[in-house]
């Protein structure tokens, strides 16, 4: 009985263990090998603390909405991914995405002028992600999958700011 | 005519009170002490009672007992402590006035698989011979886990997690959005959740005052009516001492540094520690004991410090050997900073800037009376009334925002065992809400329920259990609804070691006031109310076996499925051309959840070494996205290992969740990387010591929790807390 009893208490024992790995769970330096686009934005002229933008977002658009509704409808469809850039005022940021394979038509910098992203009525477009350097022409991004396409970098200017294509 | 009326009543009260106790010490007295029968030590926390009345006693820190004003007639002792075999002595007579004194030996028993629990039928019942899986955590679990809120030790029970103070029992409940609680909380039997929003307050439950916890799993409504939709859990607190003790815990403990140094924000190290006094006393048939604490958490993340003080008391006054009166009460003075969520996921650990210095003060309070009447072995009427106060204000906003609510609870019950193997469990039940808010306007509602429930022991093996309640509810404008809550259960003991159950039953919850009446805006989001707004429901369906493999092994298994309509949550009703955003609180969501669980428990070397573990298995749908239920794990394992030498032991407990698999897709407005999740791997490791010193018993414990640096988060963008270590002293004078 003893035996059958140190067989069953060694093998519970290895069984903790064996469930949990050994990593420290999430990562803030790890870098993600899902499917995605990795860049960098440049503020090209001074971004003070007393512009009207209070921050800039790189945001990804399947489609380019037809309006600010559609805009709004497609955040809340999970069809527009954003990250913000932190800290506001810096002049370099390296910015990272997780996105799902496919074709993005619109990669771009939104200038925020109020306090919160997702009123459509505070954005700016201060730039976009274009090949051809015209910066009315965005450029498609397409991730195929376990994909990650690095070097999607943009300018942007708080100053001189663009029209929303929508 | 009724102010000499009110003034008899008054004086008749005042007259028995004080006239009873001269009445009652004519009586005669049992003592003695409760000792180990192998080792011979004495055993404290024994539960010592005279079958068929109120009286009764618990054993203190030597295993001494005093049973008081017992009557002259044959009584019969009984003995129950958890781990040991239970003791009847039949034939008992004491003369008045004359003292007989025991010394009671309990037997050992090699694995507990049947404690006494109260909650799953309102009534003491092995857990062998209840239809639904329900979890026990005793008093020595808790304290081995060193924890400063009981919502930490919850944690480690099979088939229950949280999304942070909310808690999903077998992935009940979701994230409700801060409005609604889909478990029911109750210490005593009362339940505690607020009138505002119908929240869980974990931290003020006592924790030192906590003589078990029981988890009921799958919708109870029938006993209990609204909010028992995914389960239910009942804090029981201590017996009252017989004589006068004195006790004093310090816990104090800090954070380790976060492992990235990237979100290591603080200079200096973080702290936390709690003290708390306690004393019992005797006097003639009045029992009183009483806690007050205070606790400072400088917290490991920016803005998350908290401070309170809380207290507790509970007397109990023994009118006859059949008849009591209990008060009871407890209260938390709380200031908290407030962290929603994450700045970023590169500042884990900060709050967004603006949140910084926001912080939200609260008081809340519970009381309860009980009054007791026993008429028989197992025949008795309770009679309670309740208040639970909660307010709250905060620094929020431009203006800030306030809320005070109260709720008056009452409830009438009465057991009667009849004849012909039935008993019978009935009751009235009413409460009355109020509401004074910023956000949720001046509100009043009220509830009237009535239910009754028959267990039938139709051959020994065999109990049926059938019950059925009726409750009414308003909640100011919302039109009156009614909710009938059925039930029904088998139990089947096929073999003294093998017994079968399964049960069947509804759950509902009426929404909160915050729910349908919050009216608040901020950052362009505006939250409307909805009068339309009806209770939530749910039916669950449940099977399952406990087996005792050897007289070491027991295997408790369920397979459960759970339908949940008309669940709340918020919806967002339209988006204005400025982009403004307009939400509301409705009956969406259709939702099954379904699964199994499995626990082993193992008792090893003379009960030396304890492991256990246990697998729940969670397949949660939204039936109308047909996509999988937001917040939910689908593995769940809970394990752990206690080893035991004389008066030290060790503990490690380890808990898994898979990653969750789905999340409210709109976080992504507000929150930087919201679907940064991660499977949760926790192990916690304690160990302690007993000693006496000059004949004062002292207990010593350290802790070291989430000792591997784990970081995870249990709700979006709220990274969980790191390694801390955690040392506490509790000494008993």
């Amino acid at each position: 009985m003893r035996t059958i009893q140190s067989i069953t208490f060694f093998a519970l024992i290895l069984l903790i263990p064996s469930l949990f790995s050994c990593d420290h769970g999430l990562d803030p330096e790890a870098e993600s090998s899902l499917p995605g686009i990795d860049g960098t934005v440049t503020v090209v002229d001074d971004w003070t603390s007393d512009s009207a933008i209070r921050g800039i977002y790189v945001v990804v658009f399947k489609s380019i909405p037809q309006d600010s509704a559609d805009a709004v409808n497609q955040f809340f469809s999970g069809a527009i991914k954003f990250v913000e850039l932190t800290p506001p005022h810096e002049s370099v940021y390296s910015y990272s995405f997780d996105l799902d394979p496919g074709t993005y038509q619109l990669v771009a910098c939104i200038g925020v002028r109020g306090d919160l992203f997702f009123n459509v009525a505070n954005w700016v477009l201060t730039g976009i992600y274009t090949v051809t350097n015209n910066p009315f022409d965005p450029s498609p991004v397409t991730i195929s999958e376990s994909e990650r396409i690095t070097n999607i970098d943009m300018m942007a200017s708080v100053r001189y700011t663009l029209p929303l294509p929508f | 005519m009724r102010r000499y009326t009110f003034t008899y009543v008054c004086a008749a009260i005042i007259i028995q009170i004080f006239l009873l106790p001269a009445y009652v010490v004519a009586q005669g007295t049992i003592s003695g002490t409760v000792i180990d029968g192998e080792t011979r030590q004495p055993l404290p926390g024994a539960n010592v009672y005279l079958q068929g009345t109120v009286i009764g006693s618990v054993t203190d820190t030597d295993g001494f007992f005093r049973i008081i004003n017992v009557p002259d007639e044959r009584m019969t002792l009984v003995v129950t402590m958890i781990g040991y075999g239970k003791f009847t002595q039949t034939d008992i007579r004491v003369p008045a006035g004359e003292t007989r004194t025991f010394t009671i030996q309990l037997q050992p028993t090699v694995i507990e698989t049947a404690p006494v629990v109260i909650t799953a039928t309102k009534t003491e019942r092995s857990l062998r011979d209840i239809p639904t899986s329900v979890s026990v955590m005793q008093a020595m679990e808790i304290e081995r886990r060193n924890i400063f809120s009981i919502d930490e030790a919850l944690r480690t029970i099979p088939g229950v997690h949280f999304n942070l103070s909310q808690i999903n029992i077998r992935g009940s409940s979701g994230y409700s959005h801060g409005a609604g609680s889909r478990v029911l909380l109750l210490v005593d039997g009362t339940p505690i959740l607020s009138g505002d929003s119908g929240e869980i307050t974990w931290e003020l439950i006592p924790v030192d005052q906590i003589e078990r916890v029981e988890v009921v799993k799958g919708a109870g409504s029938t006993l209990y009516g609204s909010s028992a939709l995914g389960g239910v859990v009942n804090i029981i607190t201590k017996e009252l001492p017989d004589r006068s003790a004195t006790a004093v815990r310090l816990q104090g403990g800090f954070y380790d540094k976060p492992y990235y140094s990237q979100w290591r924000w603080s200079e200096r190290s973080r702290f936390k520690h709690s003290l708390h006094l306690s004393h019992g006393i005797r006097i003639g048939a009045l029992q009183v004991a009483g806690s007050l604490g205070t606790l400072y958490d400088d917290s490991y993340r920016m803005n998350d410090s908290r401070r309170r003080i809380m207290g507790y008391l509970k007397s109990k006054y023994t009118l006859s050997p059949y008849q009591s009166l209990t008060l009871s009460g407890f209260f938390i003075d709380q200031t908290r900073h407030n962290f929603l969520y994450w700045k970023s996921f590169d500042n884990a650990l900060e709050p967004f800037e603006e949140q910084v210095g926001e912080e939200v003060e609260s008081l809340r309070i519970q009381s309860n009376i009980q009054y007791r009447h026993v008429f028989g072995s197992e025949s008795f009427l309770t009679a309670r009334i309740s208040w639970y106060h909660s307010d709250w204000r905060d620094n929020i906003g431009v203006t800030g925002n306030a809320s005070r609510s109260n709720v008056y609870g009452s409830e009438v019950q009465f057991n009667h065992a009849m004849s012909g193997s039935h008993f019978l469990v009935s009751g009235i039940d009413v409460s009355y809400q109020t509401v004074d808010s910023d956000i949720f306007g001046v509100r009043n509602g009220y509830v009237i329920a009535a239910y009754i429930q028959d267990e039938w022991s139709v051959v020994p093996p065999l109990r049926l259990t059938g019950g059925i309640r009726f409750d009414v509810t308003r909640l100011d404008t919302i039109d009156t609804f009614t909710n009938i809550s059925p039930r029904a259960g088998v139990v089947y003991s096929v073999l003294p070691g093998l017994s079968l159950r399964a049960s069947v039953g509804a759950g509902f919850r009426a929404p909160a006031a915050a729910e349908a009446f919050a009216t608040t805006a901020a950052s362009g989001l505006i939250v409307q109310p909805n009068p339309d707004l009806g209770a939530e429901r749910s039916w669950s369906y449940e099977g399952g076996a406990n087996i005792n493999v050897t007289d070491w092994m027991n295997i408790d298994a369920a397979v459960f499925h759970n339908e949940f309509s008309d669940m709340i949550e918020p919806v967002i009703t339209s988006i204005e051309p400025t982009g403004e955003i307009k939400a509301q609180f409705k009956n969406v969501v259709k939702a099954r959840v379904r699964g199994f669980e499995a626990g082993l428990t193992v008792s090893l070397f003379d009960r030396t070494l304890l492991p256990r573990v246990a697998y729940t298995f969670i397949d949660g749908r939204d039936m109308n996205l047909d996509e999988p239920l937001k917040y939910r794990h689908k593995h769940m394992v809970v394990t752990g290992l206690l080893a035991r030498y004389k008066t030290a032991w060790i503990e490690i407990d380890y808990r898994y969740h898979s990653k969750v698999e789905n999340i409210d897709d709109e976080l992504a407005f507000i929150i930087d990387k919201p679907d940064n999740q991660v499977p949760v791997h926790v192990v916690d490791i304690s160990t302690g010591i007993g000693i006496n010193i000059g004949g004062i018993p002292l207990n010593f414990s350290l802790s070291a929790k989430n000792v591997l640096q784990y970081h995870y988060v249990e709700f979006v963008a709220n990274i969980q807390p790191i390694r801390q270590y955690v040392a506490s002293l509790q000494v008993v004078l």
